[in-house]
């Protein structure tokens, strides 16, 4: 008898909570009501004005407007149970982060810690080159005020793989004082490009395009001179290529097969590099959880949804084939007379005619059975494999012609030939 | 009291058992989920939300477990002490069971990539369909099939055929 995963699922899920004892409200309500306290103390301005706390440089005290009036500030932001002397609870790095090295394990005391970094958002995105702005809040959740200089900033590190590979500038000049009062929080609007990191001097690079987790860190000195390292993050972020380099934007999720433009970023709104789930081109795609099942390996391949298959060589064709994971898109085929750069060319094209159209087209490289072009783009890679007449390839007095089109991402291996070969995007061996 | 406050309370006190359940069945490990749980409420309810009952809280509180189940996951740094994002058995992983297939559904679930788990448990736990679960998790449908499928696929091959999800939306409540 087939399992009822749901009546299942229902039964796992009341035994688990039949083993703890009940979730006591009072703890719980003790937090929410700190974690209230923590967001609007800074609204208490006139307080800490009085006091001289407000921060200065490039760390700005926040108002958080959109809070209903709050319990009453504390009397004085200055009495706290906390001896002077005790550590701080702080989120930090159990290593050091920095270009080059793996990201250290961040340490976390239970419960909410003194003193944390939050990203204000989870994800973000920025077109490569393109200027990042990321919202950032130092919060003092303890019951001790703080008094430290801060002279780096906040400082933003790009990891891919568990590893640093890219950095920003650190904003501005550094901020000579930070006082934070106990509960309170201050934002650090940071903005800036993301570059990759530099090993040799040299002038880096903009960060390529690829998917990030984005760590944060500020050292802070104490009045006593102690040093805290608070660290935050990771922000997952996505690094795109921008516009293609020939192709308009499309804005139709699921443009007709005549309508689809080939070009270094993808197949219409399809983009290589991006993620088939949020895809702009995700219509243009389907999971077929059965294809490939019978061919040893992994079943399910991403398919074309919702073209029309071709008649190429007496048998029905997919318009495109793609390959993807969850976390890219990363090559697209064409081997069909439909599908159209921006400049005309595609399958059919002669070389001429290809090298008019991109006088900045790279190879050729010989293969077995074509010869292979490229052009490169920001976010991809467009590969063009041309046959002739010789090996009997093509019919006699055919002119060496486009005879397939590929896009692949961009940190992928896109010059090698393919053509008349197993090797399709997608395919099942 | 503030009459939020009061809902908040009930809703810990009625509904805590339900919604460490739900946690359970994402993370897997009792410890995790007890987390998972507290953290919710406390995001959800540090900041006041106007006409709150307890049917609606209880609504913010599993979208919000959802949430921080997810982020936990992409927040490596720092869950990673947690060990709840490895396939292996956590050290509190749950009850023992009188009938093995209680503990198999659990073992079999963890074993599940976190969308792939996120992805099941909306769809025959909470009967949410295709599209409700593309909205809920912000990605398309079709990455929705593709999680599901996958994850069902996963566990048939450890738990035998599984019978679909029904195709009706269905309000549910703890069974």
């Amino acid at each position: 008898m087939d399992l009822d995963l749901g009546t299942a699922l229902h039964d796992a899920a009341r035994a688990s909570a039949s083993t703890l004892p009940d979730l006591e409200p009072a703890p719980v309500m003790r937090r929410i009501r700190r974690r209230r306290a923590a967001r609007t103390a800074g609204g208490s301005v006139v307080g800490l004005a009085a006091a001289g706390a407000v921060a200065v440089g490039t760390l700005q005290l926040v108002e958080d407007r959109t809070v209903q009036p709050a319990p009453a500030p504390p009397a004085t932001s200055l009495a706290t149970p906390v001896p002077d002397d005790a550590p701080w609870r702080v989120v930090t790095p159990t290593g050091d982060l920095g270009c080059g090295l793996p990201v250290p394990a961040f340490e976390d005391p239970p419960g909410d810690a003194d003193l944390h970094l939050e990203p204000a958002a989870d994800h973000t995105t920025v077109v490569a080159g393109e200027r990042l702005t990321l919202d950032t809040v130092l919060v003092n959740g303890g019951e001790r005020d703080l008094d430290a200089t801060n002279p780096s900033g906040v400082r933003v590190w790009f990891a891919q793989d568990g590893t640093v590979v890219g950095t920003w500038a650190p904003p501005g000049g550094p901020a000579p004082d930070v006082r934070l009062p106990a509960g309170a929080r201050v934002s650090q609007p940071l903005a800036g490009v993301p570059i990759t990191c530099s090993t040799d001097g040299a002038a880096a690079a903009a960060l390529a395009p690829g998917a990030y987790d984005v760590y944060l860190s500020v050292a802070l000195t104490l009045a006593d001179g102690d040093a805290l390292e608070v660290a935050g993050g990771p922000l997952g972020l996505v690094v795109t290529g921008g516009a293609p380099a020939t192709a308009p934007p499309s804005t139709d999720p699921h443009p007709a097969a005549e309508d689809l433009v080939l070009s270094p970023a993808g197949l219409g709104p399809l983009a290589v590099g991006r993620p088939p789930a949020t895809n702009p081109g995700a219509a243009m795609i389907e999971w077929d959880p059965d294809l490939c099942a019978d061919s040893g390996g992994s079943p399910g391949r991403w398919v074309p949804a919702g073209y029309a298959p071709e008649v190429r060589d007496g048998e029905p064709r997919p318009l495109f084939h793609v390959a993807a994971d969850d976390r890219q898109v990363s090559r697209i085929d064409v081997l069909s007379a439909t599908v159209r750069t921006a400049e005309g060319v595609g399958v059919g094209t002669t070389v001429d005619e290809l090298r008019a159209a991109y006088p900045a087209l790279e190879g050729p490289l010989e293969g077995p059975q074509s010869r292979v072009w490229w052009l490169t783009g920001p976010s991809g890679t467009l590969v063009l494999e041309t046959q002739g007449a010789e090996g009997g390839l093509q019919p006699e007095g055919t002119p060496e012609s486009v005879v397939l089109m590929r896009v692949h991402a961009a940190g992928t291996e896109a010059a090698y030939p393919t053509a008349s070969s197993d090797d399709v995007a997608g395919g099942c061996l | 009291m503030s009459t939020q406050d009061d809902v908040v309370e009930s809703l810990i006190a009625t509904r805590g058992r339900a919604l460490r359940g739900y946690a359970y069945l994402l993370c897997g490990n009792l410890d995790d989920a007890e987390d998972l749980v507290q953290d919710a409420l406390v995001k959800t309810f540090s900041r006041r939300r106007a006409g709150l009952e307890l049917d609606s809280a209880e609504a913010y509180v599993r979208r919000t477990i959802l949430t921080v189940y997810l982020d936990g996951w992409r927040r490596r740094g720092r869950w990673a002490a947690r060990l709840h994002l490895t396939a292996e058995p956590s050290q509190t992983a749950g009850p023992e069971s009188s009938t093995g297939d209680r503990v198999d559904v659990v073992a079999a679930l963890r074993r599940l990539p976190p969308q792939q788990r996120a992805c099941v448990v909306l769809r025959f736990y909470e009967d949410l369909t295709v599209t409700e679960i593309a909205r809920r998790l912000a990605v398309s449908e079709g990455a929705v099939k593709r999680y599901l499928s996958m994850g069902v696929h996963s566990l048939e091959g450890v738990l035998g055929p599984i019978r679909p999800a029904p195709t009706q939306t269905l309000l549910v409540r703890e069974r």
